[in-house]
Parts: C-alpha cells; structure tokens; sequence
C-alpha cells in the first residue's frame, strides 16, 4: 500500500505516490533554482510543468497514481540542468562564467544554512562551513558570544536565520563547503583575478588591432565599450562587497549594543529608561516609547545588515518579511508620535502654589549662607535645573531663585512660589504643592538648603521662586556660598549680584543699603 | 580541453537556427520541435528546449499563442515572427559561409 499527494501542475491535478513526490518535488527544485536568474524562469519552468503534465497524462491511461518508475522515466525524457548546460551554453557574463568554473574547482564560497546539521535553524553550521572551522568550536563560540554580547545574539541568531538561504541542492552545498578562506587562498584569488584581467587587456589589444585593421568599426566600439564595462562592474563589485561587509559589521555593532543595552546595567539606553521613571507613571507611554524607539533605531539596522549581506552574499529575503519590516517601522513612528503627544499633555497646564513662613529670629543680623554639599550629582537627569540625587536615585531640583525685599511687618518671612506643569490644572497644582524646601537656623546663621525636593512626584519642570523678606533696620550678611542661590537682587547701590557677596546689607525704607562697602 | 566543451561549443548557436528552421515551414508545438530535433540527434533531453524557446520569444524573433487540448493541459504553439524570419536569414548566410569554410579548410588537410 502506498500514501499518495495530490500535485496540481499547469492547472491539472494528479495523484503521486508519496517516494515519488519526494523525487519529483527534488527536481522541480533543481530546475527552479537553475532558472532562478534567468529572465523568463518562471515561464520556463511553467513550460516545463505544462510538457510534464502532458507526459503524465499520457502515462495515466490504465491507472490512476503516478508511481517512482513514471518519475524517474518522465525526468529521464526532460533531463538535469545539468544535461542543458553542456548542450547549450548560455550566454553568461564573463563573470558568471569564471564564478561556476570557481564552483566546479570548489573555489568560491558561500554562506548558507545548513539545514543537515542544524540544531536550531542551521546557523551556526553553515557560518563554521564557511570558515572551515569545526562545527563543535564553532557552537562553543556561539555560547561565548551569547555570554559576551548577551541578549542580542539571539537576536543575530535570527536575522541570520531569516536572511541566510539554506543550502538546498547539491550545488549549493558544495558552494558552502568549497575552498578554505585562508590567507593564502585569499591571495591566490587575488592573483587569479590581476591575471585574468590581464588576459583580458591582452585580448582586448589583440581584438583591437585586428579589428582597427579590419575596418570593422563598429564591433570594435562595441567590444571597446563591453570591456570598459566588464572592468568598471568589477571595480563597482569590489567596493560593493567591501560596504557589504562593512554595513554587515556596522548594523550588527549598533543592533547588539542596543538591544544589550536594553538590559545590561549602567548602559546609555538604560539611562535613558531610567529617565523615563522620572516621567512617566508605570506602564503604558513608558513601554510603548522604549518599543517604539528600538524598532524606530533597530528596523533601520537590520536594514542595513540584510542590504550589507546582499551585496556580499547575494542573499534576498522574501519580499513578505521587507514589507512586514516596513509596516512594523511605521507602527514604530505611530507609537513614537503617540507618546511625544501624550508626553506633550502631560505639560498642558501649568499651577503656581505659594507658602508663607515666618522665620522666628529677631536679632539684628542674620548671616546667610547655603549649604554646600559636593553630592556629585548623577548626571543622568541634567534638564532644566534638576538631578539625580546619587544613592536614593531621588529627583531633585537645583535652580531655586533666592529674591530679598522689604518686610510688610517686623517679622523676617520666606515665600516660596513653586510652579508646576500638569495634564490640567488640578494635576499641575498638586505637582506644585509637592515641591519642599528646607533651610535651618543656627544661632545667627541661616542655612539654605542647595536644592529642593519634589517629594517622589514625576518631573513637570517644577520650579521653585524664593523670596526673603526684610523688616526695616535689620541687617543680612551674604555669605560667598549664597552665589548659586541669589538672583536679581535690588538694592540702592544697584550691585550685581554677585558683587553684593560678602557684604553686610541693611534693610532701609527705600530698600537694601551696603554698610560695609566703601 | 575538454571534448565535451568543444562539442558544446560547435552546437551553441546551431540550435538556436535549427528552431527558427523548423518553424520558418508554420507554426509547432514544443513536442513537435523536440521530436524533429530528437531525430536530427541534435538534443537529448527535452529540458533543454524550454529555455531556448523563451529566449527566443523574449528577444521577439518567435511569438506564441494558446491551444486547448483534449489530453493534457493547453499547448502553448510557436511561430516566427517578422524579425526572427530577417535574423533566420542572416544565420543562413552565416551558415553557408561557415559550412563553405569548414569544408575548404578540412578538404585542404586532406590533400596535403
């Protein structure tokens, strides 16, 4: 008893017991990737379905399935590529020609799967073929460099798998395994190529001077322009193949930091992630940013690799992973855009919230300075005024401005306007009245805090005004250390700000005095 | 050097001239081509027809239209066109040339 597939060829459908499929199935394949290059190969090969149904039909008179011995004989009748070529020699270009003597020699190389040894997809031994290394080196290298570029070798693993062709008929395994890459080989093609090219520039003045003689001009002009061609392609081949490699080496070097930095600490793009806590609440607009920026970054690097590997190794995907890449890219500038709106939003509104406290001192001078703590800030969060405070990962802010007025009453008093942006104004208010600022009194010395919290909410540009107000006839030292703290202080000498440092200043009616400048 | 190579190259192009031939009498259909050429000895398997067919329709020297058929699927059936009949009659008078060359020349070794 036999199982039997059922074929359709040229619209026809038959019966084929299943040992014959798999023979039959082999063939087909041979020719297709023997007319893969050729102009018209699909209607080639449709031909050739189209003459083999017909023998088909012709051999179903008194059965029903198509067996072995019917395959074998209707492949005898059609013959191998092979059999074509030796009859008819195609016309090829000179290149091509040189590239299938290589093959028979086992010169060239080319990468493929091997789908014989594979463990997963073939990867790994159709990359040791290529190198001539032992297939068993070869997978523990592969497990170093998962150790060594850590999550993105998968990652390669798989471009490679989707890009690589496997090697399929019997030409193709041999243009895997052929010649070693070494050195040597490497120069000897070299040498190869300066010889035949001057065999070629040898010829080309043979045919010159026969033909100029021959008066056979216009042959002459097209064979003229045929040679400059041959060695202008071959040039463009050269540095085609040499940005093949380096688009290969390039693309893979940014997709393997960047998905490696994904995870692996202290890397750029964790940083950035990071950042992104101080933004976003958990979730939504946080992962679909992060997404969004490596397939924005990432599609365009395999890009490049696939397109790198083309020009090295003639490989092509299937048009449906080009267009599912292309499609995925766009998903990418429609998360990115999402999340640029969503983050816009969320600065839509902006609150003030303003605080009073009066400072219990009624000495007659008040010496201010700021606590000047060398914290050596993280300087992962460095925008508008803000740090990362270095062992609790806290957000706070720096840029506070510190304005000194006349007091309404006898008592010193500090106001602190904070302002915060929010999705409305609600959310922005309530970022507003988060912002604290501290500052301690010791004996005669006020000590202003050199930053101000935010007290774990998200960033929202908080900002935090300060001003110190002055009863009449009291006195205020500024201290060297107030330099980063004040701003645009009025006063009637009209100092700058940072000439009113180390001076003593009297508040009077008409507002700041210096009693200590000359 | 390869005999194989050589005889490969004596039939390149002899091909080519032998289809055109045939279909310079009225149009055929592959089968009938390749029985023609089976006989002639100049193929062996019919694989290699195929390309040859749509190389030639491809540089417009043959054109083709369809036929049903009662046993099997349709018949595609070939004919020269207007070009092809110029570029057959330029082969002939290549081949005449050639075949007036090889026979001087071989007629000549055999005298010395």
């Amino acid at each position: 008893m036999n199982k039997t597939v059922n074929i359709n060829l040229a619209g026809m459908v038959f019966h084929i017991n299943e040992d014959a499929f798999e023979i039959f199935n082999n063939y087909i394949n041979t020719l297709k990737n023997h007319f893969k290059n050729e102009e018209g190969g699909d209607e080639i090969l449709k031909d050739i379905e189209g003459r083999i149904a017909e023998l088909f039909t012709g051999r179903l008179d008194k059965k029903e399935a198509i067996s072995l011995t019917d395959i074998n004989e209707v492949i005898k009748i059609m013959g191998h590529p092979s059999q074509y070529d030796d009859e008819i020699e195609q016309e090829k270009p000179q290149e091509q020609q040189h590239k299938e003597e290589d093959l028979r020699k086992g010169k060239r190389r080319k990468v493929f799967r091997d789908e014989e040894e594979r463990v997963i997809g073939g990867v790994c031994s159709g990359l040791t073929s290529y190198f001539d290394i032992n297939i068993f080196w070869g997978r523990i290298m592969f497990l170093i460099l998962l150790f060594i570029i850590g999550p993105g070798a998968p990652f390669i693993y798989i471009i490679l798998w989707i890009a690589l062709p496997s090697a399929k008929t019997t030409a193709e395994k041999l243009e895997m395994k052929g010649e070693k890459v070494n050195i040597n080989n490497i120069e000897k093609n070299i040498k190869d190529e300066l010889d035949n090219l001057e065999k070629k520039v040898r010829d080309f003045d043979k045919k010159m001077t026969k033909e100029v003689f021959g008066s056979k001009f216009q042959i002459f002009t097209t064979k003229c322009v045929d040679f400059f061609i041959s060695v202008i392609t071959g040039i463009f081949k050269f540095i085609a193949s040499c940005f093949g490699v380096f688009a290969v080496l390039l693309g893979g070097f940014i997709l393997v930091v960047l998905s490696t930095s994904l995870l692996t600490e202290g890397s750029f793009m964790l940083e950035v992630r990071q950042l992104f806590q101080y933004i976003f609440e958990e979730g939504e607009i946080s992962s679909s940013l992060s997404i969004g920026i490596i397939l924005f970054i990432g599609l365009p690097m395999v890009a490049v690799i696939l397109f790198g590997l083309k020009l090295i190794n003639n490989t092509t995907i299937h048009s449906n992973y080009k267009i599912g890449m292309l499609c995925l890219w766009f998903v990418s500038w429609f998360l990115l855009g999402n999340s640029g709106t969503n983050i816009a939003l969320e600065f839509k509104k902006e609150a003030k919230n303003t605080t009073t406290e009066t400072i219990d001192y009624n000495k007659d001078t008040l010496y201010l300075s700021m606590n000047d703590i060398d914290r050596n800030f993280d300087n992962a969060f460095d925008a508008k005024g803000f740090k990362v405070t270095p062992f609790e990962k806290e957000l706070i802010g720096i840029g506070m401005r510190l304005d000194i007025t006349k007091s309404k009453d006898s008592s010193y008093n500090l106001i602190k306007v904070g302002s915060s942006f929010g999705k409305n104004n609600q959310t922005a208010k309530r970022s507003a009245e988060g912002i604290s600022f501290y500052f301690a009194l010791e004996d005669e010395d006020m000590i202003f805090d050199d930053f101000f919290s935010i007290e774990k909410q998200l960033w929202r540009m908080q900002e935090l005004d300060l001003t110190l107000e002055i009863p009449i006839g009291k006195t205020i030292y500024l201290d060297d250390s107030m330099e980063d703290l004040i701003y645009d202080i009025k006063n009637q000498e009209n100092m700058w700000d940072y000439d009113m440092l180390g001076h003593y200043w009297k508040m009077e009616k008409e507002g700041l005095s210096c009693i200590s400048c000359e | 050097m390869k005999i194989e190579n050589t005889q490969s190259q004596m039939r390149k192009g002899i091909l080519e001239y032998c289809i055109l031939s045939i279909l310079k009498n009225g149009e055929a259909y592959p089968s009938d081509i390749i029985g023609k050429l089976k006989k002639a000895k100049m193929i062996v398997v019919e694989g290699t027809l195929y390309p040859l067919l749509t190389r030639l329709k491809n540089a417009e020297l043959l054109q083709y239209r369809w036929e049903e058929s009662s046993s099997g699927p349709p018949r595609k059936y070939y004919s020269i066109t207007e070009k092809g009949n110029t570029f057959l009659l330029e082969l002939d008078s290549t081949w005449k040339d050639l075949a007036k060359a090889v026979r001087l020349t071989t007629k000549t070794k055999k005298d010395e």
